[in-house]
Formats: C-alpha cells, sequence, structure tokens
C-alpha cells in the first residue's frame, strides 16, 4: 500500500475502479521542455522602464515555469541551456553551449540555482563564468539539445524546446550556418521534438518570423499573422510560456458503435479534473529519506500472513455472512467490451440541471485505428449541431467497469483572441440513473409578485459579470503550496494568497445595496436574522437536516485524553483521522474511537 | 427513521395451476414471478429498508387467512404466508425454496380481500404505514365474477389509500390489443406468452379498473425494471446542510442543501477480507512503515518520522505545529454575482454530486417569499449565480453556481460545483471541422440527419401515452441489480455458481431502450451508413520507435529486414488524422519516405486532376534532391572509412534511404501515370551513378549500390505493362537495370533510349 492510499476503506471495490479514473493521467507519462536561452550580447540590455535586463526577464519566466511545473506535473524533465556563451561545458565539437540543468525533474536546489540568473543577477559573475559571444551556430545548438534529450532513460510523452532570443535572423552573415541550422530545426522536428520560440524583444522592436524562424519552425504566413505582437507578448512572457504547455494525451480510445457492424474510432480526453492536493508523506527523522508502508495480511487465530489467492471477499448481511471470488466480483462487474454504443437522440433540453453525477470527457476522432471516422464523426456533430440533439450511450470505459449512461453533446470549436479555447468534439456529460436521483419532498409553494421579481431583475442586472473558471485560482491549494514552497526555497516571506472566490462585498453594496435593502423592506425581513433562525432551529419542516455543531475548535487529541472521545460526532472523529491519515477500518463510531485512540497512544 | 416513513407492501402472488405456462423454454410464469419477488426483496434488504412486507399467496391447496370461515368456498385457498415484518433471509429463502405450483384456481379477488384486510388489521395493532402497496402477481386465469365483491374491494382500496399494481406476462400493448380485437387472441411479439383466453381478458379489464382507480398500474414482465424504481427513489432521503446565503453584508436568506444527485454506491458492496479456507475468519491487517531505500528499515510509526511534502524531487518537512498549511476560512454561501448561462457550459462540472437549495422553513414564510422572488428573476433573465462555499471552518472554500429550476410542482436552485483554473485541462486539437478532407458529403449528411430522426427517444411511442422513451428516472443501474442478485442467491444458495452474465437481463437493460426505435426503417438505415460512409479498420501495429538521426552510424542491426518494414509500414496509421502530419508540407530528409507518401495521399484526396499533376511534380522535385542527397551522403561516409568494408552500415543505410525513396517515387508515379519524368529520373540518376562510379574511389560502392537494390529488386524504368503510354517495353526496361553492372567503363555506350533529352538536362543539372 502506497501513502496515495491514505484514509478511506481500501476494500471498497466501487471506488477502486475511480482512483484510476481520475489519475490515471499522472505518474508513467512525463513530458520534457528543454528552455534554451540566448545569451550573446543583444540579451544583456535592460529595457528603459526596467531595472532587469532581457536575459533576467527570460530566466525569470523560467523559473515560473518550473515552479508552476512542481505544482502541477512534478513528474515532468526540465533542462536549461545556454547558448552564445563564451565559455563551454559541452566538450569542443560544441562551442558557445553551456548546459546549465540536465532533463530532470525539477526541485527546489534547481530553481534557487535559477534565481541567480533571474533575481540577484551579477553580471560581473556572469561575465566570468559564462561570457558573451555572437560566435555560436545554431545548428550545433540544435545538436546539443537533441543529445540531451536522447540521453534521458525514461520514456518521454513529448519533447519541447522553448528558444528565448532577440534575434530574429541569428545567422544573417553566414549562410551556410543558417542553411545547416534550418536543416537540424528540421530534422528536429522530424524526430518528434517540438521546437518553440518565444522572441524577447525590447518596446517598439519587431520580430520577422520571415527571415528565419517561419522556415525553422515551419511556418505557414498564416501561422505567423496568428502569432500575438512579440513587443506585447513579452510582458506576458510567462503567461505565454505556460500556455503552450497544452499537449495532451488522451485518457484513453474507445469505438462509437452506431450498430454492431459499424463503429468509427474515439480519443477520449479529460478537459476537466480536481487538481490534486500534493500528498503528505512522512521522512525518516534521522536520515530524511522517503517512507512507505507495507500492509501484511494475517490470519489472527494463527498469524499466518495471508496472500490474495488466500482471501475471499465476505459482506455480512443480516448475521449471514456472503462470500466470493475476487474473479467473481469481476466477473459481476463485467458487461462487456470497453467502448460506447449509440441509444438513440434526443433533445438536449432534455438534460435537466440536476443530471450530473461525476466529470465527463471529450471524445475527438481517432483516424489511426479505423480510417474513415473522422468524416463520420464530423456528420454526427454537424447534425446534432444543427439539429439540437444529443447522443444517448451506453460507456464502459474499461473491461471491468460497469456501464454507465452519457450523453454526447455537440462541441464547436472555440476560438478566443486568435487562440484555441476549445476544440471541436463531443462533450461526454454522465447521466444518472434512476437509483441516483433522490426524492426530495420539500416543495416551495410561495407565489411570486412582478414588483419583487423586478427588483431582484435590477440587482440581478447590477451584478452581472462574465464568468470564466480560468481566473480562479483555487486559494486552498495556493496557501499549502506558497508554504512548502517559502520553506522550500528558504525565503523570508511566504508569498499571500489572493482569495478570489470571496466576494467583493463593497462593490455589491455600492451596486446592488439599495435593491437590496429595498427587497428587504418590501418583505418586512428582520435585521439580525440570527436570532431568529436560532429560535426556531428544531421546526424543518420535516427535512431532515445534518446537525452542524460548532466543531471548529474542537480539540480532538485534547478531547480524547480526557477520555472525552466518545461525546463528538463521528464527521469531527472521521476529520480528525482523515487529517492524520489514519486508516479506518470499519466505520462504527466505537471502531473509530479505537483507532484514534490507537493512534495517540491512549 | 421515524414510524410513520415506513412503507407496507403485500406480494399477492398467483400459484394456480395456470401459472405453470411457461414464458420460454426454461422459465415458468411461476419461477418469473418469484423472480421478481426476490429482486424487490433484495433491494428492500440490501439498501437495509425498514419497509415491512407480508406475502399472500392465492391458489394454494390449503388456506389460512383471517377472513375464511373455515368452511365455505370464500376466501378459500388464500394462505398469508408470512405478515408484515422487515424482510430476512426467512422471507428470502422462503420464496426461493418453499413456493410450488398447485393444482387448483384460485381467486385473485379474494386474494386482494385479504391482502387489504391484513392492512386493516395491522392497522389495529397500531402499525401505521406511510405508504400502502398490493402488488399481485398473476396470469389473470382466474377470478369470481362477482360485481358486489369487486364493487367493496374499490371502495376498501380507495378508503386505506392502498395503491394496487399488478404484474403479468402481458405487456401493456397485448392488453390494449386484445381490447380491440377481443376475438383474435393472439401471442405478443416475443412469444412469451399463450394467446389470452377470454377469462384472462375479463380479469385483466377488471384489474385494470382497480390499479387505475388506485393510481396503481398494470406491469409486464420485461417492465419489472421499471416497476423497481418507484421503489428506489423513495428508499433514499436526503439529509440537508443549512447556510446562510449572503448576498453583501447586509442581505441574507437562510437556505437548505440537500443532495439530489449523487452516484449510488450501496454499502454494503464494501467488501472485507476473509480467509478463504475458513470464512468466518476475518484477516486482520498490519501495517509496518519503511524506508524506501535499499536498507528498508523498519520504522515506528509515530516516533521516528516527521511530515513532509516533495517540491518537485526535493522532501519539505513540515512542522505542523509552527507552520499553518490551511486556509483560514468560514463556513459560507456568498453570492459573487450573476452570469448569463451562457458562461457556464456543463462540461466545467465538477464534484460528485448535485445539490438542491431550497430556503430554509424555519426562517419564516417571508424569506420563501423572497427566494422564489430571486429564483424567478434569475430564470427569467436566463442567469446562474456564482457562490463561494465552504461546507465549515475545516474545510476549503469551493467556487459554484446556482441554478434556477422552475416546474409546476416547485421553484429552488440547483448548486453544481464549477473547477478552478487549476483544475482544467486544456488542450489544443486540430479543427477537423474546416478540413477539406473530412468534409461529409450532401448524401451522407441527409443520411445521419434520417438516422437521428428514425433513432429520436424523444417522439411519443403514440398520442396518448406521455411517457418517454428513455427517462433517467426510470432507468436502472444494471450493475447494482446485478450485484444485489448476486448477493441474494449466494446467501441463500452459498454453493451454487452465479448465474451466466453474458445473458442476463442486466446485461441488455440499456440496449432496451434503444430496441424500441430499432425498426426496420433504422436498420436501412444504418445499413446504407455502412455503405455510405467508407469505414476501415487499421490492424494496429506496435509503434515504431523514432530514432534520432544524429546517432548516424547507429543502426538497427537487423537492417537487411528494414527494407521490408519500410514497406509494411502502414500508409494509414501515417496519415493518422494527428496534428503532425498535417504539418508536413514538404518532403523532409528524416522520412523522406513518409513525407512523400503522406503529401502524395493528401494530393489524391483533395484536388483536381490538373492541380495534382503540378503538386506531384514538386514533391518529385522534392524527394529526387533527397535521393541524390542521401546517395551523396552514403559516398561521404565511404570516403571517411578507411579500409572498404563494404558491409559497412553506415553506407547501406544511406544507400537503402535513398533506394526506399526512388522505390516510393516509382509507386506514385506509376499510380498517378507520371511515368515520363520518373523515367527520365532514373535514367538521369543512372548516369550519375556511372560517373560517380568513375571515381576509383566510390567505384565499389555504386556497383553494389546498383547491385544490391536496382538488380535484385528489379527496379526499373516504368514500362509500357505498368502505364499504358510509355514508350519502354520490359525487355527495354531489364536491360537498363542490368547495364551498369555489365559495362560500367563504357558507361556512356549503354544502350539508352532518352526520349526527352531537355529533361534530361535538367535533371543532370541538378544532379
Amino acid at each position: 500500500m502506497d501513502n496515495f492510499d491514505s484514509f478511506g476503506f481500501e476494500n471498497d471495490f466501487d471506488d477502486a475502479g475511480d482512483e484510476q479514473f481520475y489519475f490515471n493521467n499522472i505518474g508513467s507519462h512525463r513530458d520534457s521542455t528543454l528552455f534554451l536561452v540566448d545569451c550573446s550580447p543583444s540579451m544583456f540590455v535592460k529595457p528603459e522602464t526596467e531595472e532587469r535586463t532581457l536575459f533576467e526577464k527570460c530566466m525569470k519566466a523560467v523559473q515560473n515555469m518550473y515552479q508552476h511545473k512542481i505544482y502541477g506535473s512534478d513528474k515532468d524533465l526540465l533542462g536549461i541551456v545556454f547558448f552564445g556563451t563564451k565559455e563551454n561545458n559541452t566538450g569542443e565539437d560544441f562551442p558557445h553551449i553551456y548546459s546549465l540543468q540536465s532533463l530532470d525533474q525539477p526541485s527546489a536546489e534547481r530553481i534557487k540555482e535559477i534565481e541567480r540568473f533571474s533575481s540577484n543577477f551579477d553580471f560581473k559573475y556572469f561575465r566570468s563564468e559564462y561570457g558573451n559571444s555572437n560566435e555560436f551556430s545554431l545548428d550545433k545548438v540544435f545538436w546539443w539539445c537533441s543529445n540531451m534529450f536522447s540521453s534521458v532513460t525514461q520514456k518521454l510523452d513529448t519533447r519541447r524546446i522553448v528558444l528565448f532570443t532577440r534575434k530574429d535572423q541569428p545567422h544573417s552573415e553566414n549562410k551556410t550556418l543558417e542553411k545547416l541550422a534550418k536543416n537540424k530545426a528540421k530534422d528536429l522536428y522530424d524526430i518528434g521534438i517540438v521546437l518553440e520560440v518565444v522572441p524577447v524583444v525590447l518596446m517598439g522592436e519587431e520580430f520577422d518570423y520571415s527571415k528565419f524562424y517561419a522556415d525553422a519552425l515551419m511556418l505557414s504566413e498564416e501561422d505567423i499573422k496568428m502569432l500575438p505582437d512579440p513587443s506585447e507578448n513579452f510582458e506576458e512572457l510567462e503567461k505565454t510560456v505556460r500556455s503552450k504547455d497544452h499537449k495532451r494525451r488522451p485518457y484513453t480510445h474507445l469505438k462509437l458503435n452506431l450498430s454492431d457492424d459499424l463503429a468509427i474510432s474515439c480519443s477520449v480526453f479529460n478537459l476537466v479534473r480536481e487538481c490534486p492536493k500534493p500528498s503528505k508523506i512522512k521522512l525518516d527523522k534521522k536520515t530524511n529519506v522517503e517512507t512507505k508502508t507495507v500492509t501484511r495480511r494475517y490470519n489472527p487465530d494463527t498469524g499466518e500472513i495471508l496472500f490474495a489467492s488466500d482471501t475471499k471477499l465476505a459482506l455480512d448481511i443480516f448475521d449471514r455472512r456472503v462470500t466470493f471470488e475476487e474473479d467473481e466480483i469481476k466477473s459481476i462487474k463485467r458487461f462487456g467490451n470497453p467502448g460506447l454504443k449509440v441509444l438513440g437522440f434526443k433533445d438536449l433540453k432534455a438534460i435537466k440541471p440536476y443530471m450530473y453525477i461525476k466529470p465527463g470527457h471529450f471524445l475527438y476522432p481517432d483516424e489511426k485505428s479505423v480510417q474513415g471516422s473522422t468524416t463520420l464523426f464530423r456528420a454526427l456533430l454537424e447534425k446534432c449541431l444543427e439539429k439540437e440533439k444529443f447522443i444517448l450511450c451506453e460507456i464502459i470505459t474499461r473491461v471491468n467497469t460497469p456501464p454507465r449512461l452519457v450523453a454526447l453533446c455537440a462541441q464547436k470549436e472555440e476560438i478566443e483572441n486568435k487562440i484555441q479555447t476549445m476544440p471541436p468534439g463531443f462533450q461526454v456529460l454522465y447521466l444518472p440513473f434512476a437509483d441516483d436521483i433522490r426524492q426530495i419532498d420539500r416543495v416551495v409553494k410561495a407565489k411570486t409578485n412582478p414588483e419583487a421579481v423586478d427588483l431582484f431583475t435590477k440587482c440581478i442586472t447590477k451584478l452581472r459579470f462574465k464568468y470564466n473558471p480560468e481566473n480562479f485560482k483555487n486559494p486552498a491549494l495556493q496557501k499549502l503550496w506558497f508554504e512548502i514552497e517559502a520553506i522550500a526555497l528558504a525565503r523570508e516571506e511566504t508569498e499571500k494568497v489572493e482569495d478570489l472566490t470571496l466576494p467583493d462585498n463593497d462593490r455589491v453594496e455600492k451596486r446592488a445595496g439599495l435593491f437590496l435593502d429595498q427587497i428587504s423592506r418590501e418583505f418586512n425581513l428582520p435585521d439580525k436574522l440570527a436570532s431568529k433562525s436560532k429560535r426556531k432551529n428544531d421546526d424543518t419542516h420535516g427535512i431532515l437536516v445534518k446537525k452542524t455543531k460548532n466543531n471548529e475548535n474542537i480539540d480532538v487529541a485534547a478531547e480524547a485524553k480526557a477520555g472525552r472521545l466518545e461525546k463528538l460526532t463521528i464527521p469531527i472523529l472521521k476529520e480528525f483521522m482523515k487529517e492524520n491519515k489514519i486508516n479506518a477500518k470499519g466505520t462504527r463510531k466505537d471502531d473509530l474511537i479505537k483507532e484514534i485512540k490507537s493512534y495517540l497512544n491512549l | 427513521m421515524s414510524k410513520n416513513e415506513i412503507e407496507g407492501l403485500v406480494l399477492l402472488l398467483d400459484v394456480s395451476e395456470s401459472m405453470s405456462t411457461k414464458v420460454n423454454s426454461k422459465t415458468s410464469y411461476l419461477q418469473a414471478c418469484v423472480d421478481i419477488i426476490q429482486m424487490i426483496i433484495q433491494r428492500k434488504m440490501f439498501q437495509s429498508s425498514k419497509d415491512e412486507i407480508a406475502l399472500i399467496l392465492f391458489g394454494t391447496p390449503g388456506t389460512e387467512n383471517e377472513l375464511w370461515d373455515g368452511s365455505s368456498d370464500e376466501y378459500r385457498h388464500v394462505t398469508v404466508a408470512r405478515s408484515f415484518a422487515i424482510v430476512d433471509w426467512e422471507l428470502l429463502d422462503y420464496v426461493q425454496n418453499k413456493i410450488s405450483i398447485s393444482n387448483i384456481a384460485g381467486d385473485i379477488l379474494d386474494g386482494i380481500s385479504v391482502a387489504i384486510n391484513h392492512f386493516t388489521e395491522d392497522q389495529n395493532k397500531k402499525k401505521i404505514f406511510k405508504d400502502k402497496r398490493i402488488i399481485a402477481l398473476t396470469d389473470f386465469s382466474s377470478n369470481s365474477d362477482e360485481a358486489d365483491k369487486l364493487k367493496q374491494i374499490s371502495k376498501e382500496l380507495t378508503k386505506n389509500s392502498i395503491r394496487l399494481d399488478t404484474i403479468s406476462p402481458f405487456s401493456e400493448e397485448d392488453n390494449r390489443k386484445n381490447d380491440d380485437e377481443p376475438k383474435n387472441s393472439r401471442s405478443n411479439q416475443d412469444g412469451n406468452s399463450k394467446p389470452m383466453t377470454r377469462q384472462q381478458m375479463d380479469t385483466i379489464q377488471i384489474l385494470r379498473n382497480l390499479c387505475e382507480s388506485t393510481e396503481g398500474a398494470l406491469f409486464s414482465f420485461e417492465e419489472t425494471l421499471t416497476l423497481l424504481s418507484t421503489y428506489q427513489a423513495k428508499s433514499i432521503k436526503s439529509t440537508g446542510t443549512k447556510y446562510q446565503m449572503t448576498i453583501g453584508d447586509k442581505f441574507t436568506i437562510p437556505i437548505i442543501s440537500m443532495i439530489k444527485c449523487k452516484e449510488n454506491k450501496p454499502d454494503i458492496f464494501k467488501f472485507k477480507k476473509v480467509y478463504a479456507k475458513d470464512e468466518s475468519v476475518e484477516l486482520k491487517s498490519d501495517r509496518a512503515r519503511i524506508t524506501k531505500d535499499d536498507e528498508q528499515r523498519d520504522l515506528d510509526d509515530k516516533t521516528d518520522v516527521v511530515d513532509a511534502f516533495k517540491y518537485g524531487s526535493t522532501y519539505v518537512p513540515i512542522d505542523s505545529e509552527t507552520v499553518s498549511l490551511r486556509l483560514e476560512v468560514e463556513k459560507c454561501f456568498s453570492l459573487l454575482g450573476y452570469t448569463k448561462s451562457e458562461n457556464i457550459h456543463r462540461h466545467y462540472f465538477l464534484g460528485d454530486s448535485v445539490h438542491q437549495i431550497v430556503p430554509d422553513p424555519a426562517a419564516g414564510y417571508e424569506y420563501e417569499e423572497v427566494f422564489v422572488n430571486m429564483v424567478r428573476a434569475m430564470f427569467e433573465e436566463d442567469v446562474y449565480g456564482i457562490v463561494r462555499k465552504v461546507f465549515n471552518s475545516r474545510s476549503s472554500p469551493e467556487l459554484g453556481c446556482l441554478i434556477p429550476y422552475i416546474t409546476k410542482e416547485t421553484i429552488c436552485l440547483f448548486y453544481q460545483s464549477l473547477p478552478f483554473e487549476d483544475d482544467l485541462k486544456k488542450i489544443n486539437l486540430d479543427n477537423f471541422m474546416s478540413m477539406k478532407k473530412f468534409k461529409p458529403n450532401e448524401k451522407q449528411l441527409n443520411l445521419i440527419d434520417d438516422l437521428i430522426n428514425s433513432m429520436d427517444l424523444s417522439k411519443k411511442m403514440d398520442q396518448d401515452e406521455e411517457e418517454e422513451l428513455y427517462d433517467p428516472h426510470l432507468t436502472f443501474n444494471p450493475y447494482i441489480q446485478r450485484m444485489f442478485q448476486s448477493i441474494g442467491l449466494r446467501a441463500t444458495n452459498p454453493t451454487s455458481e452465479l448465474p451466466d452474465f453474458a445473458n442476463h437481463f442486466t446485461n441488455s437493460h440499456l440496449k432496451k431502450l434503444g430496441e424500441k426505435i430499432h425498426n426496420e426503417k433504422t436498420e436501412d438505415l444504418l445499413k446504407r451508413c455502412r455503405e455510405e460512409f467508407p469505414i476501415r479498420e487499421l490492424v494496429k501495429k506496435a509503434k515504431k520507435g523514432e530514432e534520432n538521426i544524429f546517432d548516424k552510424v547507429k543502426k538497427d542491426e537487423n537492417s537487411d529486414d528494414a527494407l521490408d518494414v519500410n514497406e509494411e509500414e502502414n500508409l494509414n496509421e501515417i496519415l493518422s488524422s494527428g496534428t503532425e502530419n498535417n504539418k508536413i508540407k514538404k518532403v523532409g530528409t528524416v522520412s523522406p519516405v513518409n513525407d512523400f507518401k503522406i503529401l502524395c495521399e493528401k494530393l489524391l484526396l483533395s484536388m483536381d486532376s490538373t492541380e495534382i499533376q503540378e503538386e506531384f511534380e514538386q514533391i518529385c522535385l522534392q524527394i529526387q534532391i533527397i535521393i541524390k542527397d542521401l546517395f551523396e551522403e552514403s559516398l561521404q561516409q565511404a570516403s571517411s572509412i578507411s579500409d572498404s568494408d563494404m558491409s559497412d552500415m553506415g553506407v547501406f543505410t544511406f544507400q537503402e534511404k535513398s533506394f526506399n525513396c526512388i522505390k516510393v517515387l516509382r509507386e506514385y508515379s506509376v499510380r498517378l501515370n507520371s511515368f515520363e519524368s520518373f523515367n527520365s529520373f532514373l535514367k538521369a540518376f543512372k548516369i550519375y551513378l556511372i560517373n560517380e562510379s568513375k571515381k576509383s574511389k566510390f567505384n565499389k560502392y555504386v556497383e553494389n549500390f546498383w547491385r544490391k537494390f536496382f538488380i535484385e529488386t528489379s527496379l526499373s524504368l516504368i514500362t509500357n505493362a505498368e502505364c499504358k503510354l510509355s514508350d519502354v517495353d520490359l525487355e527495354q526496361s531489364n536491360e537498363f537495370v542490368k547495364s551498369l553492372n555489365q559495362n560500367s567503363d563504357n558507361a556512356l555506350n549503354i544502350d539508352v533510349e532518352i526520349s526527352n533529352k531537355e529533361d534530361e538536362e535538367d535533371l543532370l543539372d541538378l544532379m
């Protein structure tokens, strides 16, 4: 058992499948990015309004990218190569290239190293250690990069070079070098290394792709037109570097079966998944070596260690023990081969807002395994868009996963500011079964009146904004990362979390306060609500309400020591166990208390 | 749960002789009914329901009920097998093993009377049910046709508000058809049942009236799962959480949030591990902590370890006592603002549930009024609310949207959580909608249009039926059903095997949704789709690893096979929809063969013939340059080697590459009928080779090249056998390929038909 399995019931079979479902993308596949930074003299000028040189700004962007990777996907490999240096550490065949960091996982040490260039930059030191030169050959530089990629032993999913430079024509005087560089760039492309250029220019300066990079990057004129203006772009250098990092591999491939003998193939992507929190691990106090737990199952009567083959799965129902072999459970879950089966079509409006059970997928045609998929896919997509229909499908995502019903909703390509924000395809939305929908008896009978509705309408108009999920970062996650980062990088101050999910009440008051007051008067709402709701707390008209006691400041450990654990509610106990990664072996209160006591050595 | 929340259910089963009729070769009516009863019992049992069930049989040889006077025929042959009680194994065992067919005909009306009596009798014992229900399982063969009794029953059912449902082998459709043509008794489509008798039809009529008067219905065996759904919905009660919904500093509405929709994972699906040889022994687990290095030292979980996080590959120990990693928050439900519903896409939705938000009734009616007016305004403006929700001070804030929802019955909001920026996984994919290559033609589009109309699940079956063909509220999770059944089976017959699930009814449950629309017309349309959309399944090949071209000398050792590999390479795999290939605009040096193929295929797909020729010539020129470059490279390799080792891999590799290009060039030249330019090229290439071969240090390599590739594969000029218009015949072609070898010193004397001098010279220039 690994640390990931920190809480929850390990024998809960139903959840096990889901875990895989959510975390499938993490781990096995790695992306790699090599930052290639121009160190020739032209990079060491300061923009008029700034304190830092272009080079420092590049390094800051690189550093941000490192930090970003640590939050999101710390298994990815990153590296840094300087070129146009005087010194080199790459052997005499590769002059003017300095390999600062080989491709490896980002770490605190590496970030601190980058900080020497991004903040606290000492140009004198740089000159003596690395130096500048214009005598480089991009041909060799690309060659070296390619060598760096091929020296990585892990399987890499994507390989990317991000080149920071100010020169739109690096070898303007030497046509041979230029030609060699172009060819080598093409070669990189051919072996699957993606080369990207981030132009680093001063305000008003131009970066003409057509001089060199259009050929090197194989951009058409149209492609170039789509590129943002480099001088504006540099302000958001970090954002640019980051936004390019959108290569995703499909979660899986599934057949879309229209009938028993008509099937096309689709790639399945996940567009929205909860970003996992960094998980707490435990280190050996003495050596700071990571630790793990091993779980052994044994027969309490004999002490014999048992393996999976010696075990059966059991349930106790009404005092009767029912057992199954693990294979039998699998056979119960097996309904057929993975795939999507079209059952029919239905009006989009038939999907009611409450019909949701878990995050969905995104379908994109896959021509690789079934040729002709795209055309049929596109015909379906076009017609579903036109007729405002969705496709009702049965989905089986993997062999031993029971089927679910999904709605395939047509998605057009969406483009904003020349950047694709949504590719075309089908959104896969999970629909509930009857088992999942709950009956709620509370019926709200109050009537509306046009004046009150009108007041609220005014209120709504004043409080309207354009929602975009990209504008909200997870504040709790940020807080956690900032704290970890501050310690890792030995910062004196922890970066402050800007919690954008907090409502701007001043603004609300200013814009809509008037109407809200009016509504309060209209309905005779009491000024202070608290007293009233307390008084009538028990009268919930038949709705079961969780008693959320003020459990905010309960010190479970202290309560335990005082022998008052029994007085606490199960949610509080569970919460405590979750925080302390205590594994629950049962759900009954007694079990929980036992576990907590043993954890606290009581 | 208080007593008045529970349901009382009487299962009224017909065991008369006629119930031995077979549904299919294996199953009798009675067995089918028993299976259904088991399902009902299992559902109740495994969901820990407190509902009470009674089982009454009619058509039994014996009699055991309160109404029977002990001698008359009235209420005779009705047995209360089990009085109201919470379901248990005993009941399940009884149903599974103790019910048998009799040789008499029971009276369903007597059965219903006893059932009603069972309710009223129980009421006297102070058992109060919230819902009362009778489910009768019968084939309608038997009833005493007594008008008085019928009236009495109807009155009693209504008086006690008991719902009556009937399950029978006959579908609604059968019933109705029989109504329309009472004389033409017919079997239903599935061949599940015998034709109905006059008697059965009369009984159906009576029961339908009874059921309908109690808001009940008639169900066929087929529809049983639908019937079960009416239970399920009631068995889960949602508990609510109170919040104060705030807008600004002063405005507050007390609300209650309840789960409306969440994946149901029954608690009993959580297994424990037991010892296979002795199932009564529950395994214990023992967790040990060890270091994650080679030493694997044992550690004490409490004293020897320290908490840490990983920052990239760096370990960061954290002292939780001094550092707070948690964001300080307070419980809240605060509105940030409103946004147009179109800004919130359904695919944003995150989390595992949807909550229904209603005003807190405890706060008073005025708040309910405020609430409904707000929802109404949101509904009319077509906006959703955006809220920050914090469950308690220990939880993380989440962002969610409030969706106004108004029906005839109620008015409420639904809360659905939304992603943070961190949760979005962005992807960029090519827009195939704008690619000519994938554009469906008018015919194809019309076909899909027809298909959608034909497979539309929204349309009504017939006019007077409101029910839609797919309704999530009536569609069951077949897995849960299967699990319940397996547990039930294993519990009552521990040694028996699980059923064969491949042919289990749960397997086709979902497919059935679509079956009603799968008529001949749909079949025909699907058949035409197969004809109109060319679809070809490609065999998946193991992906070839990308080679690093900078490692020139390192090469696959089996390079003898390399030729074949290249030949085999599945073109369509190369021509995939992936972004990479669409970017290829020129033949490159690394995989010229693939590039060339892709470009040619694109040409073949996208343009008309005149354009093709022009474009093709362009591409040919590109690959011709590469052919020559590659060959030159091979000579360079050769010159760098001191001893002239013929088998040198470097030389061979480049020669091979060069030759493969010629091969593919020839292949497409034939396909595109472009023999002239190819023949000219090959002739020019040969002359170039002959010239090169004159340089003594390359002589061997060039000869070797010609022999090993051209002669061995007999690759020569395109003949008139391949392209009609070609002026090269087979003999000439054979002659051509032979000659470099035969007469290398006298190269210019070879018998080559040079047809187009100018072209030839251009190509020679190129060389």
